[in-house]
């Protein structure tokens, strides 16, 4: 949180409180009690399905496990308050832990099945566990919030404590945002795969999201039930699910502002609905629908927007075509990388899909510090040799040696993490996303994206967020993009982003860069141009695997050359005699020599 | 000899409820593949099935079998309009979206269905009486023969569909491959569209024969639609006998689980296998699901 957002919350809310203490009005506090308490559990969806993208249906379950369990401490076992109230948070988590842990591998609507059943198991339990729960009725004459002599009970006191709680809420989900964690979370919400190489454990991180989330909700279950201090299960059921689900939509899921707009939305919705409170469900459902058209990131998406467009007018940036801006920082030199150039050695690398052989045997080496070529016509193998250098394949057998370390067996994102970046034949840049927060996604490989330090030490967190903004904007100085930082990646023309993920895989400091077909989809001009920036690219240090049809780039750029015919290896060498090799000329070329072709 | 008889009895009667997830689960099955959507209202079909039958038998007085035509009718259509009015229009296919809209399409039923005719459980008369006949000791209410006829008609009917129709072929094709059934000159759109039809008339029939066993009430289709989904991945959606092995499976366990440990967690077994299934086995107990 930015000091004057935390500045602008407190004042907002101690104006709030002023007032109603001059009007006295009791009612409004308990009114606003309730939207504290839902605000903090709907934050746990921005958490989980704003930030992570993960559709989780059962939310108001974790509510229930943390309301009753400090309920069931406090009333059964006569624990204090404070420890009913920890040890809600820690039974939330270590359920989230068990459960999500192996039900976050499924995606989708898989996702969202396995987590209503969970919800429904919950349920069940909070009804049919009736020596603790006291069953369907509920649980009454629960303690208020207490520690020692000092009682919380009231609107009064309540209102103090439920909302330095939802500042803390709010503080902890805005620094996530503005953290590498949080980049990270956005970056797998959009594409798993791409998160994978850019050294992002996506199981590890999607489960620390899910049981942040889980445990924002206990949170809130526990403080409802010492403030209101009766709780039943149908408050924690999968309806009470679906609909906190909805004003999470409604407010805005992809920001804690939303959480709270949607938490007075939980409030007032049935309120507005008046006479016709009985149609609230079908309302709900048809509200469900149209948000999905019409309003998909909700009424905060909707504040920001109109926010935008009265701000300023987009300043028109000069579309310039990519020869021309790398022509112009070509002067600018060497893009230093800082990293130590490593060799790749491949060797008797084999992989079969169903029924074909789609590398056979291959060996090749690429030495540090240059550019090799791998060639061959389409299905000769190529990309499938990329993705098993970069873990996204495991090999049938073979080995891939990253200066003599070992790759095969390595996850896609240790691989990243030790230095092998690349980029992708269709460019996978995140579209909605500026393309300085494309650039810093890069930084994931080189951060630290443990959720619990970013959550504890905020500090830290904060520092590393400004040091991968300062490098990318240094890199993207260097490519001649910076001009474009604040531009959505999908405005960007298109060779510029071919540009753009090259700085991608540049800020993480790569030993290796696998470079995939980059002249798809550019002109001759911007295809030059490109290959005068690999050639900066190896002259600053860095090894280069260039997979490439186009055989002017090659010639031009390549210290080397592997050739791929039907997942075997046809030639390898210098340029020269890899290219005056008839077979090499007869399998790819069709038969006419490359210099005269070219 | 009395604890065999028990047991005999507790595993007929899950029989019975096991065909009914196996019918909801290839309502399923029919819309997941041909779109590759997994409809989370599906529920809601048996659940207006069961309610417009009873409304139909009650306040129109029709005869039953009038009353389930004209129920299943109007089911069907309220699927067609839901795919054409929300799934068609998504232009940008994305499951986060069908995941909303189609819950958004469940609650809208399920909250129509209570403004509509109210909170409370009602019963559907059972087809041919109340009546029972002993198997082996066992009593088997003629319902459920009913409902094996039923299941037995609609696997027939639907191997005839998927087998031996020009048309049925165009609709597992749209299943293999999307973009190759669009090459060749499939109306992809069309067949997602009879996709809907097909499972929502498939989930009233169900919901209907099923009733006369239980109670109807506006809020009983969520959980019965999760059931029929867990009987799909439970058996696999290669073949559309698949779901009803995996529906019987389903109702054996609960039953059995209701009648030796507690009828309160019968809901929760369901869902624990559920659970199991999709971490720990992903494509199903017997068939191919990517469970992605």
């Amino acid at each position: 949180m930015q000091r004057w957002e935390f500045l602008a919350f407190v004042t907002i809310v101690g104006l709030l409180a002023a007032a109603i203490a001059i009007g006295g009005n009791p009612y409004v506090l308990s009114v606003l009690n309730f939207i504290g308490i839902f605000s903090v559990a709907v934050m746990g969806i921005v958490l989980i399905l704003g930030y992570a993208g993960q559709v989780v249906l059962g939310h108001a379950a974790f509510m229930g496990i943390g309301a009753y369990t400090t309920a069931i401490m406090t009333l059964k076992f006569g624990w204090p308050a404070p420890l009913g109230v920890v040890s809600a948070i820690v039974v939330v988590a270590v359920v989230a832990y068990l459960a999500g842990k192996p039900i976050l591998r499924l995606k989708g609507f898989y996702l969202a099945l396995a987590t209503m059943a969970l919800a429904v198991v919950v349920d069940s339990v909070l009804v049919g566990w009736s020596e603790m729960t006291e069953g369907p009725s509920g649980m009454t004459g629960i303690g208020p919030f207490s520690v020692g002599p000092l009682r919380i009970v009231g609107e009064w006191p309540n209102f103090l404590m439920i909302y330095i709680i939802v500042a803390g809420a709010l503080a902890l989900t805005l620094n996530i945002s503005r953290s590498m964690v949080g980049i990270g979370l956005r970056v797998l919400h959009r594409d798993e795969e791409l998160a994978t190489s850019l050294g992002v454990n996506v199981s590890v991180m999607k489960t620390a999201a899910f049981v942040l989330s889980a445990t924002f909700a206990g949170i809130a279950g526990a403080i409802y039930t010492h403030y209101s201090r009766f709780i039943s299960p149908d408050i924690f059921s999968l309806h009470a699910s679906f609909d906190m689900l909805l004003v999470a939509m409604l407010g805005g899921v992809w920001t804690p502002y939303g959480a709270i707009i949607g938490a007075a939305l939980l409030k007032f919705l049935p309120e507005a609905l008046g006479a016709f409170r009985d149609y609230r469900i079908a309302a709900y459902g048809i509200i469900f629908i149209a948000i999905t058209f019409y309003l998909p990131n909700g009424i905060a998406g909707w504040i920001r927007d109109v926010a935008e467009m009265l701000r300023r007018k987009k300043p028109g940036i000069p579309a310039l075509v990519m020869g021309e801006i790398l022509a112009d920082t070509a002067a600018a030199g060497a893009i230093g990388t800082n990293a130590r150039p490593a060799s790749l050695e491949v060797a008797e690398l084999s992989k079969s899909f169903i029924g074909l052989r789609a590398v056979a045997d291959v060996g090749f080496s690429v030495p540090p510090n240059q550019i090799t070529a791998l060639i061959g016509p389409n299905g000769a193998g190529k990309s499938t040799t990329v993705n098993l250098i970069s873990g996204l394949f495991m090999p049938d057998q073979g080995r891939i040696t990253l200066d003599g370390v070992d790759l095969v067996g390595q996850s896609a994102d240790a691989i990243a993490r030790m230095g092998v970046a690349r980029t992708f034949q269709n460019v996978r840049l995140l579209g909605d996303m500026t393309v300085l927060e494309n650039v810093m996604a890069g930084y994931c490989a080189r951060a630290d994206l443990a959720v619990w330090r970013a959550l504890a030490r905020p500090r830290t967190a904060r520092q590393q967020f400004r040091t991968a903004r300062e490098e990318a904007m240094q890199i993207m100085e260097g490519l001649g993009i910076a001009r474009y930082a604040d531009q959505p990646a999908r405005e960007l023309p298109f060779g510029l982003q071919r540009v753009a993920e090259i700085a991608r895989a540049l800020i993480t400091r790569p030993r290796l860069l696998l470079v995939d077909e980059p002249a798809a989809g550019l002109n001759d001009a911007e295809t030059v141009a490109l290959g005068a920036l690999l050639k900066r690219l190896a002259a600053s240090g860095i090894t280069i695997l260039l997979i490439e049809h186009n055989m002017r780039l090659v010639q031009a750029v390549a210290d080397s050359i592997v050739v791929l015919h039907h997942g075997q290896l046809l030639a390898a060498g210098a340029p020269t005699s890899v290219l005056r090799n008839q077979e090499v000329i007869e399998a790819y070329l069709g038969g006419v020599p490359a210099h005269v072709g070219g | 000899m009395a604890e065999l008889q028990y047991f005999w009895q507790i595993t007929v009667a899950g029989l019975g409820t096991g065909l009914i997830y196996g019918l909801i689960g290839i309502g399923f099955a029919i819309v997941l593949n041909v779109s590759g959507i997994i409809n989370l209202a599906q529920g809601e079909f048996s659940m207006l099935g069961a309610i417009m039958t009873l409304y139909a038998l009650q306040v129109l007085g029709l005869p039953i079998f009038a009353a389930i035509a004209l129920a299943v009718t109007v089911v069907t259509i309220l699927g067609v309009a839901f795919e054409r009015l929300c799934i068609s229009r998504l232009k940008v296919f994305s499951i986060q979206t069908a995941i909303f809209i189609t819950l958004g399409a469940s609650m809208f039923a399920r909250g129509g269905a209570m403004v509509a005719w109210g909170k409370e459980n009602h019963s559907l008369p059972a087809f041919s009486g109340h009546g029972a006949v002993s198997i082996l000791g066992a009593a088997v209410p003629l319902q459920v023969f009913w409902i094996l006829g039923i299941a037995a008609a609609v696997i027939a009917a639907l191997y005839w569909w998927f087998n031996r129709t020009l048309f049925g072929l165009a609709m597992r094709s749209c299943a293999e491959n999307r973009l190759g059934a669009e090459f060749v000159g499939i109306n992809v759109r069309l067949m997602v569209t009879v996709s809907f039809a097909m499972s929502a008339a498939l989930g009233a029939l169900a919901g209907i024969v099923a009733a006369p066993l239980t109670f109807v009430s506006f809020d009983g289709g969520l959980i019965l639609g999760i059931k029929g989904f867990v009987a799909a991945i439970l058996g696999g959606r290669g073949s559309y006998l698949g779901p009803v092995i995996g529906g019987l499976a389903l109702g054996v366990l609960e039953s059995v689980s209701a009648g030796y440990i507690s009828s309160t967690y019968k809901d929760s077994i369901a869902f624990a296998v559920l659970i199991l299934i999709l971490t720990l086995r992903p494509n199903g107990l017997f068939g191919r699901w990517a469970a992605r």
